[in-house]
């Protein structure tokens, strides 16, 4: 049932015009990441490299937060919900299937995008960058499902502006995580507390990041990557149960 | 009247326990208990009863018609059914199991009130979508959602995206999907909106059909003369109460009595004092009589004939299922204060 959930809302990302809008802009990120390349003084295949990883990045980011963020509220305004929700399925597999379908959308935007840096990096850095900037799409893309998770939780709950602000807000948040709980330690109690606490609320989006293997063409360790993978998997599941308690009590009228 | 209000009061007992099995040893298709819904605004905290102490029960193989205004709470009755809305008072049960799980809509099909589809998917693709998400395989899926579409005259827009749809054939896609896996139980919130003449001749057979294969309709509307074609009984619902429920013949069987007679004859028709009462007035070539008692009925015609009128038709007068809605609301509307003027009075507004 989650599959078919997902499999109805990956079809329906996939043909909205403005995800092919965005994927259009994503292509026109990377292309004039080659074309400023004359501009970069020798480090041209690096400031090929560092923004085509931001244009999938970003691109990944908008498709969340604009397509995304707005998934379950237009279901709910539409009343399209009230299809879905007649048959016998749960809220939570409701919920867990629009996250998936929506997270496979990212990613397939994610995998296109990526699959062009790779080959870009090939050419113009060789084999160990193109594997680095592999492993780095791969991180990106797994940094998107603790994001999608969140524009499910805030879709289900609120309007899909004030869900797409909600979710940008926390993508921003959750590069400084650290510096948070280091911040705190500053703090007197209990805003000392509040903040670490509220630092891990928030998602470690820093797990993700690989620009520094990157920029010296080496391999990303295997072990942060599976570490990476598994707190994605930790968080989104907490989050989407979350959303789950939230969305049972929502009445459709 | 008094038989009426008899029937309304046995459906308006409340069940407090598990429904007992009915006919054929199985649970009665629809049992609802003391059913009601409050609605409460988030900010201002006003409350809204969308439904009050419903109870009905609905048995198997059964049409089932859900009348009353706007407002009585016919949809929100549906959707607490289905489980889209969580009721504030009461339960209820779908084919023997309690509403709100998921376990409770299988084997049942919802048209919702002006549906709106995934607008991106085509036909064929809502379907087998609608069709998986009901427990089909996708095989099955697909072939029933050809058959559908070929039965529903739209096989050559199987492929077309459903935002290019008319309003009548995204409700003819939603029959399709509602009747997908021929379940046995079909909850159809105001089929004929939306249609034409032809279409509503459709799904009157569509319906009919659910009921020779043993399914159980309930479906709501506000056109009157389809119910009275295909309800087995109905349940007029008024500010969110039981106002009326029974069979059609229950509901229409009033003490009006008489006839309407339509004659064809010469010269001017003068009525003696013994038929005081029958009056009649040009119809066409005819002359339409409306005699008010069924005591008059026969001294009426007896009298037409011997003046030399020839009968046209006889047609027994009943009341219509019209006036019973009608009156029905009437009576669940507040009463006014006396001594309030018009504007200061403010309408209690419910949740349909």
């Amino acid at each position: 049932m989650i599959a078919v959930i997902a499999g109805g809302t990956f079809r329906e990302v996939l043909r909205d015009r403005l995800w092919l809008v965005l994927l259009g802009f994503g292509f026109v990120l990377l292309a004039a990441s080659r074309i400023l390349t004359p501009l970069a003084l020798g480090e041209g295949p690096r400031i090929t490299v560092d923004l085509g990883l931001s244009a999938v990045g970003g691109l990944g980011l908008l498709v969340v937060t604009v397509v995304g963020a707005g998934l379950v509220h237009q279901e709910i305004d539409r009343r399209t919900v009230h299809v879905v929700l007649a048959r016998p399925v749960s809220r939570a597999t409701y919920l867990i299937g629009k996250w998936m379908g929506l997270t496979l959308a990212v990613w397939t935007t994610g995998a296109i995008t990526g699959v062009a840096l790779i080959a870009v990096t090939l050419a113009v850095r060789g084999t160990a960058a193109a594997v680095s900037v592999t492993q780095a799409v791969v991180l990106t893309e797994l940094s998107f499902v603790p994001l999608t998770a969140l524009a499910v939780l805030f879709s289900s709950l609120s309007t899909p502006i004030l869900s797409s602000l909600y979710t940008l807000c926390l993508y921003a948040l959750g590069f400084w995580t650290a510096d948070m709980r280091s911040f705190a330690k500053t703090l007197a109690s209990p805003l000392r507390e509040t903040l670490t606490g509220a630092s891990y609320a928030l998602p470690n989006l820093d797990l993700f990041n690989a620009r520094l293997a990157v920029a010296h063409a080496e391999a990303v360790p295997l072990v942060q990557m599976g570490v990476a993978a598994l707190y994605a998997a930790c968080y989104a599941t907490a989050v989407i149960a979350l959303a789950a308690v939230a969305f049972d009590r929502r009445e459709f009228k | 009247m008094k038989g009426n209000g008899q029937s309304a009061r046995r459906e308006a007992k409340v069940r407090t326990s598990r429904p007992e099995s009915g006919r054929d040893g199985l649970a009665a298709a629809v049992v609802a208990a003391g059913l009601g819904k409050t609605f409460r605004h988030p900010w201002t905290l006003r409350t809204k009863v969308a439904v009050d102490a419903l109870s009905l029960t609905v048995e198997r193989g059964e049409i089932f018609g859900l009348l009353g205004p706007n407002g009585a709470g016919k949809t929100t009755t549906l959707k607490m059914l289905l489980g889209l809305i969580r009721p504030t008072a009461g339960q209820a049960w779908l084919l023997g199991r309690p509403v709100g799980t998921p376990a409770s809509r299988r084997d049942v099909g919802y048209l919702p009130e002006n549906p709106y589809f995934f607008d991106r998917l085509t036909a064929r693709e809502f379907l087998v979508f609608s069709g998986q998400l009901a427990g089909l395989a996708a095989g099955d899926a697909r072939t029933r959602a050809d058959a559908w579409l070929e039965r529903l005259g739209l096989a050559d827009r199987a492929r077309t995206p459903l935002r290019k749809f008319s309003k009548g054939m995204v409700q003819r896609v939603g029959l399709a999907h509602a009747l997908l896996t021929d379940p046995e139980l079909v909850f159809l919130d105001e089929p004929m909106s939306g249609l034409d003449p032809l279409g509503r001749r459709e799904f009157r057979d569509l319906i009919l059909e659910c009921r020779e294969r043993g399914a159980t309709v309930v479906f709501s509307s506000h056109i009157l003369p389809d119910v009275e074609l295909l309800c087995d009984r109905v349940c007029v619902l008024a500010g969110g109460r039981v106002a009326r429920a029974g069979s059609l013949d229950e509901l229409l069987a009033g003490d009006e009595g008489g006839a309407e007679v339509v004659v064809r004859g010469e010269g001017p028709l003068l009525l003696p004092p013994r038929l005081a009462g029958v009056s009649h007035v040009p119809r066409g070539q005819h002359l339409l009589l409306t005699v008010p008692h069924a005591a008059l009925v026969d001294p009426a015609l007896a009298h037409l004939l011997e003046k030399g009128f020839s009968i046209v038709s006889v047609t027994p007068r009943r009341r219509s299922l019209e006036s019973v809605v009608v009156e029905a609301a009437e009576q669940a509307r507040p009463e006014r204060p006396a001594a309030a003027a018009p504007r200061a009075e403010r309408p209690r507004r419910r949740a349909g």
